[in-house]
């Protein structure tokens, strides 16, 4: 009687990304380079493991061959793997695991420790298609475990579901439950929604096979909200399917037409046909056995239709099956012997022997209705003879002994009645033992799970650790990353200042070089001498203050001049003034012999604006004495020393007679000028002294010290 | 005294014109140019005994102009805005010049000491030198001016200049020694670029003269006639990376 389905998927990644990636690859291959054309051939392979072995194994090929070309044994070690997974969805294992050993070997040797786990795991899948669960259950597990310990938890999450499959199947499913719950945990932490819904329907099914119905309850539902989530409809008529088989176990058949009639709905509307006659057979048969035959036949009917179109013999022969059985509840006996006859058809083509042991006795049974009892005695020991499912031997004794006692032979009726019961009570204590048992399961998985707990949380607080640690040391990064750009930024900065510094305080320089009233005081002389007649000198004066302001920009654009070229400059500068001031103004620059005057290096005009202060201020507001300007230089162990010294007012007596600003504004860019230059010049300075004879100012000395700086 | 003015910009003829009329007594402008086909007629025609030339004429120098001559037997006095190649060249012939602006001053005290001293065939020999140079494009020749002569000599011959005081004195091949009465900064400036090296205060080299660098004694130059130029600390090392790559 059971024909309902239950759809479950072991594996948790059913699907590959497959799209049209592969064309655009295939356009893309024609101009990459070598390195480039090694990932896309595994692209490629990847992508055609899905829809043609053939060119997977060719692509798979091509990229083994490039990697060895190239020595790329990440690429080598990865085209092997694709080589044993071609022949492994081929189901040619031992080339497989041949390859898949090779890849492994490779792995071991280049330290390739994300790989090593997934071959591990592959060949895991090759002992488990060859039924060496223990074998399989190894590598998964050690897969698992170096994953682990690599942190490796996409691998982790690949291996958890697959260790807890081969459990599943060994029947220990409290492992299962512990494995799948890891899955969970994994998959949901990486983001892998395929992931979580396999291991949410996983431990749905785990818990379904120890009838502990309400968590497989619980858990079906999670994933079906989850696909609802990812708008997953294939996988929602899948969940919905599962819950409706469920529900009709745990005896809610009202609540499991209702989830197969949502599956249905939904399987039309994705016209996934398969599903849609699964569903509609399940809704006839939950009415057929809630005795609602004509809402039965309607369903099944309905499925009939489908399952001719998609071609599907089984379930073919399955709903004709069960339509007998719908027939022969309404006692139409004939129509109900027509649908049996015709699954019989189909199952002995199929050789399906079970089933065709259920037909016999489903005809029996239906001949036994109309009293044919001969027939139905044929039908009857045909399926005694072939018969392996117990339950359909035992329902077959009873209608033996049936038969035989309306055939009047008791004898034979009696032993068959025996065999029945002998039967019934073996499958009952069977059933008994594997409910006491189901019990003991669901108290060790209680068990194990509240020490799966203790060991979760002292995984999570490892895994918090360990997020921690990752938290802090990608935080320290990020600190160090933003030091060093501040570090960068404040350094530019202060180049850029430094820089802005230097062209401001160059154009001071300039400016105060061209001091506006030495610029006037030039052209007012040059008036004067044009006015009074004398054209030489005026033209004379014009020529040399020409050639001055020349110096002057030419050498203004250099850091440094020689030494001659900064004393001409300041010759010629004094024979100006000495020209305009007449014989107000003497001068004397020494220069002895010592001082490496074509190989000493001096900043432009360094001593200019203290010899204008001198003049401006110092000589010309002077009434009697003639006034005098001597400059020295004088070059000793590590200094450059230029002395200038006027026998002029003083500074006191200037600042009465004229506001300050110019002189010290001197001094101001001077010092500024010395600084811009860095260490080289820490140990320049500016002296000024007052000089005075018994208390009366008798003029400035200044000594400026700089260091020696050679060309 | 006969002179000729050779000057493009008008308004610097005039003034020049101005300064030597007014201020120099016994002098005649026998003729002026204002462009090279001007400037070479009134040359060659004017026999002139000073001519004060303008380098830069048009789109043309006053060198193409000396150079179409068959003879230049005037003193010359160039009136140039700086251009440093040119000046070097005026400079290694002994030449006068002038800078511009044209200092009236600096003009006359130039002129007067031309008059006193014009032998025309030290100035064919002055401005041959320079029509040399400039032609070659290479400076190859110096005239060096003493008290009592001129010579030229080529700078493969000059072993070393050494500083004396405001004199400068060459060590040429065979044992020559001529003074001349200028700064060893002058020669300095004027030969760097022509393979001559300062290796001292005091000492100018021809680094083709050079036998060894002697690292005894602090260190010094052997010269190829065997005598000994001292190098100064600071220039030691430069020195050792020129005569490496020499």
């Amino acid at each position: 009687m059971k024909v309902l389905v239950t759809l479950a998927f072991f594996l948790a990644m059913l699907f590959q990304g497959f799209c049209n990636t592969t064309d655009s690859l295939l356009v893309v291959l024609a101009g990459a380079d070598k390195e480039e054309k090694l990932v896309i051939y595994k692209e490629l392979c990847s992508s055609f493991f899905s829809i043609n072995l053939d060119s997977a194994e060719l692509f798979a090929r091509e990229e083994l061959l490039l990697a060895k070309e190239l020595s790329n044994y990440e690429y080598i070690a990865l085209g092997y793997k694709s080589l044993g997974t071609v022949h492994n969805y081929k189901g040619n294992f031992k080339p497989a695991k041949l390859y898949y050993d090779t890849a492994l070997n490779i792995a071991h040797e280049h330290n390739l420790l994300n790989y090593i786990g997934t071959i591990k795991s592959n060949i895991g899948t090759i002992y488990e298609a060859t039924g060496e669960f223990d074998k399989a259950l190894e590598c998964y597990s050690q897969a698992y475990k170096l994953d682990s310990t690599n942190s490796n938890f996409e691998g982790m999450n690949n291996s958890a579901p697959n260790i807890g499959n081969i459990h599943l199947k060994k029947g220990e499913y409290p492992e299962a439950i512990f494995y799948f719950k890891e899955g969970l945990i994994l998959a949901s932490e990486l983001n892998d929604d395929i992931g979580v819904l396999g291991a949410l329907n996983n431990l749905g099914l785990a818990y379904y096979r120890i009838s502990d119905y309400k968590q497989a309850s619980a858990f079906y539902i999670q994933a079906l909200e989850l696909t609802e989530e990812i708008k997953s409809v294939y996988y929602s008529t899948f969940m919905l399917n599962n819950l409706g088989t469920l529900h009709n176990d745990w005896g809610n058949l009202t609540k499991a037409l209702d989830y197969f009639q949502k599956s249905k709905k939904l399987s039309k509307v994705s016209e996934n046909i398969q599903n849609y006659v699964y569903a509609s057979q399940n809704i006839g048969l939950i009415y057929n056995n809630l005795n609602k035959i004509d809402s039965a036949l309607f369903y099944l009917n309905d499925a009939l239709k489908s399952a001719l179109e998609i071609n599907d013999t089984y379930i073919q022969a399955s709903i004709y099956s069960n339509m007998g059985n719908s027939y022969q509840a309404r006692n139409n006996f004939k129509k109900a012997n027509e649908y049996f006859i015709k699954s019989l058809s189909i199952r002995k083509e199929q050789s399906l022997v079970d089933d065709i042991a259920i037909s016999h006795y489903q005809l029996a049974r239906n001949a036994f209705l109309q009293d044919k009892l001969s027939e139905a005695l044929n039908y009857s020991l045909e399926c005694n003879k072939i018969v392996i499912d117990k339950r359909t031997a035992i329902d077959n004794y009873k209608l033996l002994a049936d038969i035989n006692e309306s055939m009047n032979k008791p004898i034979s009726a009696l032993e068959y009645y025996k065999l029945h019961t002998q039967l019934k009570d073996s499958v009952f204590t069977s059933d008994k033992h594997i409910h006491i048992q189901n019990l003991q399961t669901q108290y060790e998985t209680e068990k194990r799970e509240s020490q799966i707990q203790s060991l979760k949380t002292t995984t999570k607080s490892q895994k918090v650790l360990q997020k921690k640690t990752i938290l802090i040391s990608s935080l320290a990064i990020a600190i160090l990353l933003l030091l060093l750009l501040i570090g960068v930024f404040v350094f530019q900065q202060r180049r850029l200042r430094t820089e802005k510094t230097i062209a401001v305080t160059e154009q001071k320089l300039l400016r105060s070089q061209m001091n506006p009233h030495f610029i006037f005081n030039a052209l007012s002389a040059i008036q004067n001498f044009i006015m009074s007649n004398d054209a030489l000198t005026a033209s004379s004066y014009l020529s040399r203050f020409a050639k001055l302001m020349r110096s002057i920009l030419t050498s203004s654009r250099n850091e440094f001049i020689s030494l001659s070229s900064e004393i001409e400059m300041l010759t010629t500068y004094l024979d100006l003034q000495k020209l305009r001031l007449g014989n107000k103004l003497t001068y004397h620059i020494t220069v002895p012999d010592s001082v490496e005057v074509d190989e000493l290096k001096v900043p432009p005009m360094i001593a200019q604006p203290f010899v204008e202060n001198a003049v401006e201020h110092g000589i010309l507001k002077k009434d009697s004495k003639q006034g005098e300007i001597r400059i020295a230089y004088i070059q000793n162990e590590s200094n450059l020393l230029i002395k200038i010294e006027d026998n002029g007012i003083g500074r006191e007596e200037a600042k009465k007679t004229k506001n300050n600003e110019h002189k010290s504004y001197a001094t101001k860019i001077t010092n500024e000028r010395l600084k811009i230059h860095g260490a080289d010049f820490k140990n320049a300075s500016i002296e000024i002294t007052d000089l005075y004879d018994n208390s009366n100012p008798t003029g400035t000395n200044i000594v400026i010290k700089l260091p020696l700086i050679f060309s | 005294m006969r002179i000729v003015i050779i000057e493009d910009e008008l308004a610097i003829l005039n003034t020049i014109k101005g300064i030597v009329t007014n201020y120099i007594p016994n002098i005649e402008i026998v003729g002026t140019a204002t462009n090279t086909a001007d400037a070479y007629t009134c040359l060659k025609d004017t026999k002139p005994e000073i001519a004060l030339c303008d380098v830069n004429i048009g789109e043309h120098t006053i060198f193409q102009v000396l150079e179409r001559l068959d003879t230049i037997d005037f003193k010359i006095i160039f009136i140039t805005a700086f251009e440093e190649y040119a000046v070097k060249a005026i400079k290694l012939s002994a030449i006068d010049y002038i800078i511009k602006p044209v200092d009236p001053l600096e003009l006359i005290a130039s002129l007067k000491k031309a008059s006193n001293t014009i032998d025309r065939k030290i100035e064919s020999q002055k401005a041959n030198v320079l029509v040399e140079n400039i032609t070659a494009n290479i400076l190859n020749k110096v005239v060096l001016k003493t008290s009592e002569r001129i010579v030229i000599v080529t700078l493969p011959e000059i072993i070393q200049v050494e500083a004396d005081g405001s004199y400068s004195t060459f060590y040429l091949n065979s044992n020559r020694k001529i003074v001349v009465s200028k700064l060893l900064k002058e020669y300095d400036e004027l030969l760097a670029d022509c393979e001559f090296y300062r290796t001292h205060q005091s000492h100018l080299v021809n680094l083709n003269q050079v036998r060894s660098f002697e690292k005894t004694n602090g260190g010094y130059l052997l010269m190829k006639n065997g005598s000994q130029i001292p190098v100064s600390k600071r220039k030691r090392e430069a020195l050792l990376q020129i005569l490496e790559s020499f």
